[in-house]
């Protein structure tokens, strides 16, 4: 436990001595802000609108059912950051292991009394951690909004557990990627190519039938967060997730086999 | 080996990028994933053949070992994910609590499933934001019950569409198939679950008896889609199973005992004695009654269920917890929270799911008989009091309370069981008119209040439940203020990702200075 | 200095081999080291020093044959393996964006110490390796003798009986190459010490003991002396690995 710790403390010191980790905290936090508040500028003139040519206020049925916060506002900002997060998490995560492996700490790692596991683990926390944060920071002000305006607090925290849950996912690719490579560059790409190929599978509607249409939908990301704007929080998704995520640790730990075994 | 696996990523990338920019895949993409296929399997067999030629045996268990693992993590995260999806484990946070069938539908689905097969059909457009939500909605009904949902593009399959009449995106069909039945079929175009709810009831076919409406005295008219009529209950009671039957009360001499029971909905203009006469005999003979009256009305239906305990108090209620909807002036609008729960026709209601009166008043129990149970059922807040000043509906404004006047619970519907004759009567009366047009019936709990107090007279306790709420919440779509959240969209959502952009270049700067 | 590191640990490879693809890079090397026994490995570039060092540290797994480190096999036992050594890469593996003594912190964490005995580790590893000055400093910061110390010092924090140094002095300048042959004269006799280098002269000084790999083979085992005497580059040719 001391050993894991150590790599922990070490990991958090390397990753925030990093100015890439602030400039992803930085870039997250601002598009979220920005969408958020363009969105919501928009949602609130449509509403003005409505409401002032029919005369009917806000109380009565004059507005359309599609016009309301969670369609014009929540969903939006959810899209949008899904997309932007599968181009954004890879930049975390591509220096997680290819660094160490392109620098040679890797082997220095291997010789304290860090097994493969712990390392696995260590990093993955670590970089849990960042996400959870970057995330947490990004819906700060869509919350105070939200808070201000009484509505639907809840209903944003469930868009924010999909985000959170989203992000972790690529996180868990980009950090497998990290792993067989000793390129950033390589790992980088490989996230973003792995993470829009598990986007969606809508692309494979046209060849596959309707069963296999269901497995590819059961195992790509988009649908399973689409559900979290509506303020379902469906404990299968997290399943999905973690399971993402562990499958994605078991893998980087196969990486410290494989290079033992190729050199 | 790394040539043919690069080739290979490369061309299933951009056969995928050539599917996404249209829907069917044109000989591009095709050529792209074929030629993507046969490179990555190339590269993937050369790669086995030549580990598999070198490889020391040495290697190969820790490799198979590792293999293993990976393989073990795969089977563990799919089984992890199938047994939390089969147990179905889902949270509705959504602000107006959308995806939490109410209990009505549920009932209605188990009388369904129960009698034969249901299937769901949703119609949708791809890039139609309605559609998650309706699926989500359909799956959480279809968790609860028997019902067996697909879904179709819109436009895959136009004999369908034609043979059903879509004509929208976002529709539901719904297809019900029992034994020694044909299939019956419902068309739902804005599939929100109190429309479902509706579509379910009249497949369902539930039958209630027959409800007598009386007219012919100025009372609500169940015929008029105005905001004052009352066409809305109309629907709602044959949703519930109940064939409506008009008579016109002052012509009336004799109430026959085939009726379920009688809705009297505030006559303005004074009956014949007659009339009350049949309508007092017809209750003698354990007949059932659901009155609605309004503040300062004089029909002689006051003082015929004033004889039967239930005496509709003079003036208006006022009661400081009013409900600001809509034009209400505050304090004329009681915003009922305080229920006698232990009643059926009260059950399940409470201080989160409210009922809105628009100006009423209150009634005075005594008990005829000492068998005969009297009880409130809805009743103001204990701060309500009455105004004998009926011109306070007129002029809209609320007097003072005078001093010394005690607040009180002040009942605004109430429910009496009488037993005569080896039956029962059963009397429920509403102290506003207003509580069940179609202006004010969906609002909050108003519906389900009304209906469940038909049930009860109507002795149909089983039915009583809550039904989903047809429309969405209209809080949702209030605006959040501009100006406030562009002080914190300055505030938080920039000066944050500012200071932290300051802390990076601090860091750079650092490792860069010697 | 503890007990354990003052007697050291026997390192036994047994007929190691290690295949990359159809390059034999080792070919059934056979060699005791001695506990508390200063040993060299030398042998010319590409001769498969590192692949020797990288079987025995347990990051790559040899193709046949065994090697073990006080009696426990890295292939089994790899926790075991890496609780018993210290290891110095060819070239400074560090960790730029951290201090130097952070950065032992962590090296001394890693083997296990906490607490007070981690910062008395730490402590004496900087005195010991003179790195006082820098302690605060940037590791990235530093010149490559300053680098090196900071190496040797990760290996040593845990006392462990087993340090493995690879090329100690590779591309620094004479000055800087003197520091450290000195720091490593001064820690012979105290545990055992694998020095992997292909300087001759720096083999004489530093090692009791040789051996001399040329293309994956062992060509010569014995005495520095013995070894080393007459034409020592004769066992860096080609000829004398075929």
């Amino acid at each position: 436990m001391t050993a894991f710790l150590a790599l922990v403390r070490k990991e958090l010191a390397t990753l925030f001595a990093s100015p890439l980790a602030y400039l992803a905290l930085t870039l997250v936090m601002l598009v979220t802000a920005l969408i958020f508040f363009d969105h919501l500028r928009i949602y609130n003139q449509i509403l003005f609108l409505y409401a002032s040519s029919t005369m009917g206020g806000f109380e009565t049925d004059t507005v359309p059912d599609h016009i309301n916060v969670r369609d014009s506002v929540f969903f939006p900002v959810l899209e949008t950051l899904g997309i932007t997060l599968i181009a954004l998490i890879p930049v975390i995560t591509m220096r997680v292991f290819a660094e160490e492996r392109a620098r040679g700490t890797d082997e220095l790692l291997l010789t304290l009394r860090l097994s493969p596991a712990q390392i696995v683990l260590a990093k993955f926390a670590v970089t849990y951690a960042f996400v959870l944060v970057m995330m947490a920071g990004s819906f700060v002000y869509p919350a105070m909004a939200t808070l201000e305006g009484g509505i639907g607090t809840e209903h944003l925290l469930a868009v924010f557990v999909g985000l959170s849950l989203h992000a972790l996912g690529l996180a868990s690719l980009g950090l497998a990627c990290s792993a067989f490579s000793s390129s950033q560059l390589v790992a980088a790409v490989a996230s973003w190519a792995v993470g829009f190929v598990l986007w969606d599978f809508a692309w494979a509607g046209a060849f596959v039938g309707e069963q296999a249409g269901r497995f590819l939908d059961l195992i790509s990301m988009h649908p399973r967060y689409g559900s979290f704007a509506e303020g379902v929080v469906n404990l299968e998704h997290f399943a999905y997730f973690a399971g993402l995520g562990l499958v994605s640790a078991a893998l980087a730990r196969f990486s410290f086999d494989w290079r033992r075994v190729a050199g | 080996m790394r040539e043919l696996l690069g080739v290979g990523v490369v061309a299933l990338a951009f056969g995928i990028l050539a599917s996404f920019a249209s829907e069917e895949p044109g000989w591009f993409a095709l050529a792209n994933f074929a030629v993507g296929g046969v490179a990555l399997a190339l590269g993937v067999l050369r790669g086995l053949l030549r580990a598999r030629h070198a490889s020391a045996p040495a290697f190969r268990r820790p490799l198979l070992v590792g293999a293993a693992r990976v393989l073990l993590a795969l089977v563990a995260a799919v089984a992890l994910e199938r047994a939390v999806a089969l147990a179905n484990v889902r949270l509705d946070w959504s602000f107006e609590r959308k995806f939490e069938p109410a209990a009505a539908t549920l009932q209605v689905l188990s009388r369904l499933c129960e009698s034969g097969e249901l299937e769901a059909l949703l119609f949708a457009d791809d890039f139609d934001p309605r559609r998650r939500s309706t699926r989500l909605l359909l799956q959480a009904l279809a968790a609860r019950s028997c019902l067996a949902v697909q879904e179709r593009r819109l436009g895959d399959a136009p004999e369908e569409e034609e043979r059903y009449g879509i004509g929208t995106s976002n529709t539901v069909i719904l297809r019900h198939r029992a034994d020694g039945r044909g299939p019956m079929e419902e068309l739902v175009e804005r599939p929100t679950e109190g429309a479902l709810y509706e579509a379910f009831s009249l497949i369902a076919g539930r039958e209630g008896g027959t409800l007598w409406l009386a007219v012919g005295a100025g009372e609500g008219d169940f015929t008029s889609g105005e905001p004052t009529g009352y066409s809305g209950l109309a629907a709602a009671l044959a949703t519930e199973g109940y064939a409506l039957h008009q008579f016109v009360g002052p012509a009336t001499l004799e109430i026959p005992d085939e009726a379920t029971a009688l809705l009297w909905v505030a006559p303005e203009r004074a009956l014949p004695a007659e009339t009350l006469a049949a309508l007092d005999r017809y209750l003698a003979r354990g007949g059932r009654l659901v009155a609605f009256f309004e503040p300062g009305s004089a029909s002689g239906l006051e003082e015929l269920l004033a004889r039967w305990g239930i005496e509709p108090a003079g003036g208006v209620v006022i009661d400081p917890a009013s409900a600001p909807i809509d034009g209400c002036v505050p304090g004329l609008c009681p915003l009922v929270y305080s229920y006698a729960t232990s009643h059926p026709v009260a059950q399940n209601l409470g201080p989160t799911r409210m009922t809105f009166f628009r100006g009423a008043r209150t009634f005075r129990l005594r008990k005829p008989e000492i068998e005969d149970r009297l009880e409130p059922v809805a009743l103001a807040s204990p701060r309500s009091w009455v105004t004998p000043d009926l011109d306070v509906l007129v002029r809209g404004v609320v007097p003072e309370r005078p001093p010394g006047e005690p607040g009180d619970y002040h009942p605004l519907v109430v429910a009496g069981r009488y037993a005569r004759e080896g039956r029962e009567a059963r009397i429920v009366a509403f102290g506003d008119a207003h509580f069940a047009n179609n202006h004010d019936l969906r609002a909050l709990y108003n519906l389900d209040l009304v209906l469940n107090a038909v049930h009860w007279a109507a002795s149909r306790e089983a039915a009583i439940t809550l039904r989903p709420k047809v429309a969405v919440s209209g809080k949702m779509q209030f605006p959040i203020p501009l100006q406030n959240t562009f002080t914190r969209f300055q505030s938080l959502g920039l000066l944050l990702p500012e200071l932290l952009l300051i802390g990076g270049v601090l860091v750079w700067v650092r490792t860069r200075s010697a | 200095m503890t007990e354990n590191a003052r007697r050291g640990v026997r390192v036994e490879a047994d007929a190691l081999t290690r295949r990359f693809g159809d390059h034999l890079a080792l070919d059934g090397v056979s060699l005791t080291i001695a506990p508390g026994e200063a040993f060299g490995l030398l042998g010319p570039n590409g001769a498969g020093k590192t692949t020797f060092i990288r079987c025995l540290t347990g990051t790559l797994l040899p193709s046949g044959g065994e090697v073990r480190v006080d009696g426990l096999s890295p292939t089994r036992d790899p926790g075991a393996v890496r609780a018993r050594l210290g290891f110095v890469a060819e070239t400074s593996r560090l960790y730029p964006e951290l201090r130097v003594e952070g950065f032992l912190r962590f090296a001394a964490g890693a083997r296990g110490l906490a607490g007070r005995a981690r910062a008395d580790a730490v402590a004496r590893v900087i005195e010991r390796f003179a790195l006082g000055e820098v302690a605060k400093r940037l590791v990235g910061h530093l010149s490559k003798g300053f680098q090196q110390r900071v190496s040797l010092a990760q290996a040593f924090v845990a006392d462990p009986p087993l340090v493995i140094v690879d090329e100690p002095t590779g591309g620094l300048d004479p000055v800087q190459r003197d520091e450290v042959q000195s720091l490593l004269r001064s820690l012979r006799g105290e545990r055992t010490l694998l020095l992997c280098t292909h300087d001759l002269e720096e083999a004489r000084a530093l090692s009791e003991r040789v051996a001399v790999v040329n293309r994956g083979r062992l060509v010569a085992l014995g005495a520095t002396s013995d070894v080393l005497a007459g034409d020592p580059l004769a066992l860096f040719r080609a000829e004398a690995a075929a």
